[in-house]
């Protein structure tokens, strides 16, 4: 499963209502090893409210202040938004995920309030978009989409890959243009359809970039930039 | 010490292009100085959108289409990128379009012959040069454009006729809807987003860091309103020339009329060269603006710190773009005509690149203790509505008013 699939997807109550869309998606590093990663992201809760710019301005945190009237006018659409613990949710349906609470039994919690054990990421405001760096300082692609595992049993899902490159931004860009951006993403990438991942397992850091332990060079996205390296710039004399 | 006063002039001599050349001399030419006003409105809009911008960049070492990426999404960054890179594809054509008319100036020859000629030498500069040289080089060349300030002295000592028709309205002959379109095309010409684009990467591919701030306030807070100071003397010098006998200009020959009149062939040799140097390290700045663009919202590397082949997506976006311009500027289409165009829209997109910026100058995740001080933040806003209310009015008014014809 992909990030964008559950964002975006519906929830539905224990009394089987619709309470709105998956806005946001808290994740929590205290999954099982991966790689220098170290304990992988899992999937925590689940933020309700809409994807849009009013969360990812990111003013329900402490000390984003200003401007003022901006701050009001989308903290007033992001703070105290109803959270899912992921221990609530019953199944996950195609673009629907059932609960076992009824609405009014679901709490607004802030990511502060939850932040005491593990580090916590606010995967659509810390993680998605964010520019991915090689060790050496070279730029290497964006995370476009994040690979999800769901486990059975009820267990919290496991971030596993970072999906890279306009196949995997195409789906989140939606429409004419995604569609668009895909078949030349296919069609560059020698027909294959499924997104460049990354291992998360070769994840150093997440601050306000991503930096990976490996080479850009030796990740699924390097493909166009090295074919625009041989077949055009290398042919042009002082590249 | 040098280096600050270098890099002020540096900003003076970079803030004039094709855009300001066209909009200050035709709003100067049909409104006297009643619509000075907007520069000064606008030179204070692009010091408070690149200092954000500097400092953004140098303190989370994220460039300007980063942050709209991140803080837009996927969705509304596509979209900006669609519309920027668009405006700046425009730009790119008016700004060798521009070039052409200058040498068509000098050697009397049609300027569709100089296009593609000035077009590959704006692309060998890139591909050859760094970053800071050239926008040093062309920068300071582009100061021999005070020749202007001092026309505008010759032909209105005292500067009564020009201080006469300062105003907030349009003159009789005109109407408020015109008025409004121009003042938006003034706006555009003054906070054009290349830019900001531009020197938010720089200060990444320069390595900032805090220290360099206070050095980012003086180029930004000096350079550009003195770059701002020029803007106003082209319109003055255009509405004492111009404006009293009716005249609308069309062609860049007229830009330089006044200047002429003032000091005959030297005036006009020394303006000739400071507007070619302008106008050739702004198609620099839009050329590289365009692989900024793309390249920061795809991730991709890029920058004229690194070997062309390092950035090589970058390169051929850069490359591309200026093969596109020249041929938009090929196809006969007026460039002073490109140029309103490009201006103009290019003010209608800027709250979907300034808002992201707005709010990251304050997030202390990104900015540490640097963040926008209160004042600094009234003010910001007070332009954040000004940019909305101005993107929703470019279109019906372009329609409306036939784009001021």
């Amino acid at each position: 499963m992909r990030l964008a699939d559950l964002i975006d997807s519906r929830i539905v109550d224990a009394d089987g209502r619709d309470i709105g869309r998956v806005g946001d998606v808290w994740l929590i590093q205290n999954g099982p090893p991966i790689g220098v990663f170290g304990a992988a992201l899992t999937v925590d809760a689940l933020v309700i409210g809409r994807f849009g710019l009013a969360s990812r301005a990111g003013y329900e945190r402490e000390g984003v202040r200003g401007p003022a009237p901006i701050a009001w006018y989308l903290r007033r659409r992001t703070a105290h938004r109803q959270v899912v613990r992921w221990s609530d949710v019953l199944a996950i349906e195609e673009g629907r995920i059932r609960l076992r609470l009824r609405e009014g039994d679901l709490g607004r919690p802030s990511i502060e309030d939850v932040r005491t054990t593990g580090r916590r990421v606010s995967a659509g405001l810390e993680l998605l978009d964010r520019q991915l760096v090689d060790p050496d300082g070279m730029m290497a692609g964006k995370v476009d989409d994040l690979a999800i595992e769901l486990k059975d049993g009820g267990a919290p899902p496991v971030v596993t890959e970072i999906l890279a490159g306009p196949g995997a931004l195409a789906r989140r860009i939606g429409g004419t243009p995604g569609a668009w951006l895909a078949s030349v993403d296919a069609r560059l990438r020698g027909g294959s359809r499924d997104p460049a991942a990354i291992s998360f397992g070769v994840v150093a850091r997440i601050d306000d970039h991503v930096t990976l332990t490996v080479s850009r060079e030796e990740v699924a996205t390097f493909g166009f930039e090295e074919w625009v390296r041989d077949h055009v710039i290398e042919k042009i004399p002082g590249s | 010490m040098f280096e600050i006063f270098l890099g002020i002039l540096t900003a003076f001599g970079g803030f004039v292009d094709i855009g300001d050349l066209v909009a200050n001399s035709e709003t100067g030419a049909r409104f006297g100085m009643r619509l000075a006003w907007v520069v000064v409105v606008g030179v204070i809009g692009i010091v408070i959108f690149a200092e954000m911008a500097g400092r953004v960049a140098t303190m989370s070492k994220r460039p300007v289409f980063d942050i709209v990426r991140e803080r837009l999404g996927a969705r509304w960054a596509f979209v900006n990128l669609g519309a920027s890179f668009f405006i700046n594809l425009l730009t790119v054509a008016a700004e060798i379009g521009g070039l052409a008319l200058v040498i068509e100036l000098v050697t009397g020859l049609n300027y569709l012959l100089w296009v593609p000629l000035l077009g590959i030498a704006v692309w060998i500069v890139l591909w050859k040069l760094r970053f800071s040289l050239m926008e040093k080089v062309f920068g300071l060349s582009g100061l021999t454009l005070i020749v202007t300030l001092f026309a505008l002295w010759r032909l209105d000592p005292g500067l009564h006729r020009t201080v006469q028709t300062v105003g907030f309205a349009p003159p009789a002959s005109e109407g408020w809807a015109v008025y409004a379109f121009f003042a938006i095309a003034l706006l555009g010409a003054a906070m054009t987003p290349y830019e900001v684009f531009f020197f938010s990467s720089g200060a990444v591919e320069d390595h900032w860091t805090p220290k360099d701030l206070m050095v980012n306030r003086l180029n930004v807070y000096l350079g550009f309103p003195l770059g701002g100071i020029l803007s106003l003397a082209i319109m003055g010098a255009a509405a004492v020339v111009f404006e009293p006998h009716g005249v609308s200009l069309s062609h860049l020959s007229q830009v330089t009329l006044p200047v002429s009149l003032a000091f005959g062939k030297i005036g006009l040799v020394l303006l000739l060269y400071g507007m070619f140097a302008a106008i050739f390290s702004a198609a620099l700045e839009t050329a590289l603006s365009a692989g900024y663009t793309m390249s920061q919202f795809f991730g991709w590397q890029w920058g004229t710190f690194v070997k062309p082949r390092e950035a090589a997506r970058f390169h051929l976006v850069v490359l591309a773009s200026v093969v596109v311009g020249i041929l938009i500027a090929l196809t006969t289409i007026d460039p002073i005509l490109i140029t309103e165009y490009s201006i103009v829209l290019a003010a209608a997109a800027l709250p979907l690149t300034y808002l992201p910026i707005l709010i990251v100058a304050n997030d202390p995740m990104y900015m540490k203790d640097k963040v926008n001080s209160r004042p600094l933040n009234a003010i910001a806003f007070v332009f954040f509505v000004l940019l909305v209310i101005v993107s929703v009015a470019t279109i019906p008014l372009m329609i409306i008013t036939k784009a001021g014809a």
